[in-house]
């Protein structure tokens, strides 16, 4: 591959920035499905302790339901996990690069 | 497989109505002053990378790590986030992270979002940030002492954002005393906070190999061009 031109450009990191994006985030859903099957099973920290001292009851639960406990209604394990999952890192990017869109600044030296 | 997740973050109940109200100002007031200076400074290269912090840090939190006693923990992120993207834009994907899991999947409660943001969020993004800057300045700069700060400042985070949630816990009428809550969430937290130390640095290890420039994204304001 040659090194064209269009690298010049200071806001642009070249052709490679969507392969990076793609590669970054095919890790990201690794971790997630690695979690399904791999991750503790047991509470953690701030249950455990809420657990262990009586106060776990305190909980009033949530007005209303979505994917509650990253459990995808209606599926079975571990489809309901991974489907929930995806959901979230999808979400949960999308929101980031929107909110990074709209704050970054363009250089005014671009052109 | 092991069962569902247990709910990770605090639910409503737990922190008075008073207390919780009373961090959501706190919260809101940083979020809308991390709103300004990003706007001021976040470069469009970076764009990308908050996407990818974000959704990195939801996977990442799905995935319960076992400490001693039967218990588990759990990364926070918001060190890794800050050291990447700086300490506002890093506080901006905290607060997505945390109000997506309250908001779509129930875990952590609406009227205590705003200290679940500060507790996993802020304390990291902000306090942990100039943690590691602190330390890694002491330890030579950021190229020498990026791994050593790092994760000195993840495990301080956590711990302190166990102090942070216990106050609120202990002060809220009808909970245990704060001494019994302090003493058992810090216990725990100290182990959960070798986790995030660890997958902390670990993180910025892999960047360091295969993508050391991201580094530099934090630093590159417009002014500077």
């Amino acid at each position: 591959m040659s090194d064209a031109p269009m690298t010049t450009d200071p806001n642009r990191t070249g052709p490679s920035r969507i392969g990076w994006v793609l590669g970054a985030l095919a890790i990201v859903v690794a971790v997630m499905v690695a979690a399904t099957f791999l991750r503790s099973g047991d509470p953690d920290g701030l249950n455990r302790v809420a657990t262990d001292h009586g106060f776990i009851d305190a909980d009033r639960g949530h007005p209303f339901s979505i994917i509650a406990g990253y459990v995808f209604p209606g599926l079975h394990e571990p489809m309901a996990t991974i489907v929930a999952g995806l959901i979230g890192i999808a979400v949960v990017f999308g929101i980031a690069w929107v909110i990074g869109r709209l704050l970054a600044r363009r250089r005014r030296s671009e052109g | 497989m092991p069962p569902s997740i247990h709910l990770l973050h605090a639910p409503d109940g737990f922190v008075s109505v008073p207390i919780a109200v009373a961090m959501w100002a706190v919260t809101a007031v940083v979020l809308a002053i991390a709103v300004r200076r990003t706007n001021a400074t976040l470069s469009e290269r970076a764009v990308p990378l908050l996407g990818v912090m974000a959704a990195f840090i939801f996977a990442a939190q799905m995935f319960n790590f076992p400490v001693a006693g039967g218990t588990s923990g759990h990364l926070l992120g918001g060190v890794l986030a800050a050291i990447l993207l700086g300490p506002w834009a890093g506080t901006l994907v905290m607060a997505s992270v945390i109000a997506v899991q309250g908001l779509l999947f129930q875990d952590g409660g609406l009227v205590v979002m705003g200290l679940n943001i500060f507790n996993m969020g802020v304390i990291g993004t902000l306090g942990g940030y100039w943690l590691y800057r602190a330390l890694a300045g002491l330890f030579g700069g950021e190229g020498r002492g990026r791994l050593p700060a790092a994760a000195i400042a993840a495990w301080v985070s956590v711990v302190a954002g166990a102090v942070s949630m216990s106050l609120q816990i202990g002060l809220t009428p009808d909970m245990p005393p704060l001494g019994l809550v302090l003493g058992a969430m810090v216990g725990v937290h100290v182990l959960i906070g070798i986790g995030e130390a660890l997958i902390t640095v670990a993180a910025l290890a892999f960047i360091g190999v295969t993508r050391a420039d991201l580094f530099e994204l934090r630093d590159r304001s417009p002014q500077a061009a």
